[in-house]
């Protein structure tokens, strides 16, 4: 696997989350200066993902689990890694009740949910079981054949822009911090863990990463501002899907496809898909390296099943948002002590060996 | 082979679920119709007539009526011989009379329900509603309502348009409206336009004529070719028209300087004047039309000129949400036309 493949999954993993119910979080932490809560938790992931690169390239080749445990022995590691285990299986529950609602309200209204729920954790049980070699390779081709759609579904209402709807542009009282949909939102900057579980032997370095980086903040800004630029911060609080819908304003007779959104969602689903691979592919190699050393595809039939049937117990959108926003602690622990706890096991190993 | 004999049957499966042929209705037993014109009813609150084209170019109306606009639509499909699908309406009527209560419920019908597509348009029926509703022109199949007002093909600058998505974006948004196309039932055409009905947030309070809808496009930039005639001896076509808004907030209130850039191209000029006349009489004109309209929006409390969008950056959150109720109505709005004429199309510019 070449950095190349790494950085594009990274990348995708990240949109993936930008095109899930990150929008709605961040339309409804602030009603003016939206570019401020995506700077400050994209500055908080850069910050993280640096202290987490630097623990990772202090021990060479070893994933980030086995450092945790080459320090604080196994039952140590368990109790440091029982939150980022849960926190992997609650948001893939997330993802696919999001992405199978999502499906359900655009594409396939008459399909039952829990079809479309099956297949899709099928797909990602069997894409996470191949590993993620594999799912690295899937992510090269999803990039050339979906993200161009990602792209053009985002620029295509341009027409419709009207600039003066970003403003105002500044909030002096910084209010977003106080409310929880910001936090709630903030699932969207968990994509950089994943790096962690790789076994790398020439470690990543967070400046071969700007451009990947600025990438990934160019696309947070624009599903969030796509949508605002076309309809107002007004008007947009009351949808789901703004960014869908956005893409939806433009009538083109020469596009052959009446209904644009089709493309966003097959594009937002199979980048989701790649997300919930990774993240379950992360939730088996936990299991593996901490618990008991059973074959990889036993393990990815029953986490499948188990989150499948788990996904079927929320009923509502309602009990979805509840759901959404009792999980928040979990990655925000994902993302805060999960790299200091690398960084310190790192530490403490070097001294060890000096 | 025996991986082979497993994998195959299950991967036929996914061919056969996956298909989405499952609960699938034909397209010959739908129902597709193109038109929703919303009235108020008799006894309840909304009559819903559907106009579903056929095969031989002729139209089937569809009618329900109920205390909501999904209950209607529900009643029409229980009536119907077959499966109504909402999927390819685009054009809204509304009666004259339910949009003076407000659209605000049809708007938001129409965004929420995900079959109907939100670049659909919004028109009003002034007059008879019935009439302009099952009114038909004979032997031009190919003529759909919708067309009328699609910028791929029969609009023109003087009428106005307006999409649902614009239709909630106004309802909704603080420093705009917006102005919906006013129609009724043509004598040899589909319709015949009446001007522009003033939306003041979803309530319709006043018309502006077909003249002045081309001043609002102009506002909005949104102009290809559109005509107008001076004085009686020389007709002009705008070219290109772009506006640039300074907008100030002085104690007296808010302050608006508009600069119109008109490129125009002389198509008539019977009294041989010169281009600089021309320029100069058009510049009159259209700045006393223009100030008469912003005059008239003022004293209605309707922004659908959507000047409170330039203020945006300037207002406060307070003045921002009061802004259509206190402060539209005291803003100082100048207006200055600058024209430049390109060229008298295969003409010199002196004809003596």
């Amino acid at each position: 696997m070449t950095k190349r493949m790494i950085f594009i999954l990274f990348l995708q993993i990240q949109l993936s989350a930008a095109l899930s119910f990150y929008t709605v979080g961040i339309f409804e932490s602030t009603t003016k200066g939206h570019w401020e809560p995506i700077l400050a938790g994209c500055l908080l992931e850069i910050v993280f993902l640096w202290i987490y690169l630097k623990g990772l390239s202090m021990s060479k080749g070893k994933n980030m689990v086995e450092i945790i445990k080459g320090t604080f022995g196994k039952w140590g590691a368990m109790l440091i890694l029982l939150p980022f285990f849960l926190f992997l299986v609650t948001h893939l529950i997330s993802l696919v009740n999001h992405q199978v609602s999502e499906v359900n309200i655009i594409l396939l209204p008459q399909t039952p949910l829990w079809m479309t729920a099956m297949i899709y954790v099928a797909l990602a049980a069997y894409a996470a079981n191949k590993g993620v070699l594999v799912i690295a390779r899937m992510s090269t081709a999803v990039l050339l054949l979906f993200v161009p759609f990602v792209l053009f579904s985002l620029l295509i209402s341009y027409k419709n822009f009207d600039m003066y709807n970003v403003f105002p542009l500044w909030n002096p009282s910084f209010s977003f911090v106080g409310k929880p949909s910001f936090y709630v939102s903030m699932y969207a900057y968990a994509g950089f863990l994943f790096l962690g579980m790789l076994n790398l032997d020439k470690p990543i370095k967070l400046r071969k990463m700007w451009l990947v980086l600025s990438l990934v903040v160019l696309f947070y800004l624009a599903v969030v501002y796509v949508p605002l630029f076309v309809f107002g911060h007004e008007s947009i609080t009351l949808l789901i899907h703004p960014t869908l819908l956005a893409s939806d304003t433009i009538d083109l007779e020469w596009v052959v496809f009446d209904w644009l959104p089709s493309f966003f969602v097959v594009a937002a689903s199979a980048l989701s898909f790649l997300d919930a691979a990774v993240t379950l592919w992360m939730a088996i190699l936990l299991i593996r390296v901490l618990l008991f050393p059973i074959p990889g595809k036993w393990l990815a039939l029953t986490m499948g099943i188990a989150v499948f049937g788990l996904s079927l117990k929320i009923p509502n959108m309602h009990s979805m948002n509840r759901f959404d926003a009792m999980i928040t602690f979990l990655f925000l622990y994902g993302i805060l002590v999960v790299p200091v706890a690398t960084v310190i096991s790192s530490m403490r190993q070097r001294r060890r060996q000096t | 082979m025996k991986r082979a004999l497993i994998c195959f049957p299950v991967l036929f499966i996914f061919v056969a679920i996956l298909s989405g042929c499952w609960d699938v209705k034909d397209i010959n037993k739908r129902y597709l119709p193109v038109v929703m014109g919303i009235s108020k009813g008799q006894n309840d609150n909304y009559r819903i007539i559907l106009q579903v084209p056929d095969i031989k170019g002729g139209t089937q109306f569809l009618e329900g009526e109920s205390k909501s606009i999904s209950k209607a639509v529900e009643i029409i499909r229980t009536k119907a011989e077959k499966e109504v699908d909402l999927m390819h309406v685009r054009l809204f009527l509304i009666s004259q009379e339910l949009a003076q209560q407000g659209i605000k419920n049809i708007v938001d019908f129409a965004m929420r329900s995900n079959d109907i597509s939100i670049k659909s348009m919004v028109a009003i029926v002034s007059g008879d509603f019935e009439k302009t509703l099952f009114h038909e022109i004979k032997r031009t199949p190919e003529v759909s309502s919708y067309d009328y007002f699609s910028e791929e093909a029969g609009w023109t600058p003087d009428v106005s348009i307006n999409r649902l998505w614009e239709a909630y974006r106004s309802v909704y948004s603080y420093t705009e409206d917006f102005a919906v196309p006013l129609v009724q039932a043509g004598e040899r055409t589909l319709f015949e336009f009446q001007g522009s009905a003033i939306m003041s947030r979803d309530r319709m309070v006043g018309t502006l004529s077909a003249n002045e809808t081309l001043i609002n496009n102009i506002f909005q930039e949104r102009y290809m070719d559109g005509t107008i005639e001076l004085s009686s001896d020389a007709s002009i076509l705008i070219k290109k028209a772009t506006i640039r808004n300074k907008a100030r907030w002085r104690s007296s209130g808010p302050n608006l300087q508009s600069r119109i850039h008109l490129v125009i191209s002389i198509l008539e000029n019977k009294n041989e004047k010169t281009n600089a006349e021309i320029a100069l009489e058009i510049k009159g004109l259209l700045e006393k039309r223009a100030h008469v309209i912003s005059d008239k929006l003022r004293s209605l409390k309707a922004d659908i000129l959507g000047n409170g969008q330039a203020f945006r950056p300037i207002m406060n959150d307070q003045q921002l949400k009061n802004w259509k109720e206190t402060w539209f109505p005291q803003l100082n709005h100048q207006i200055t036309v600058t024209v430049n004429v390109r060229d008298n199309q295969d003409y010199k510019e002196e004809m003596k």
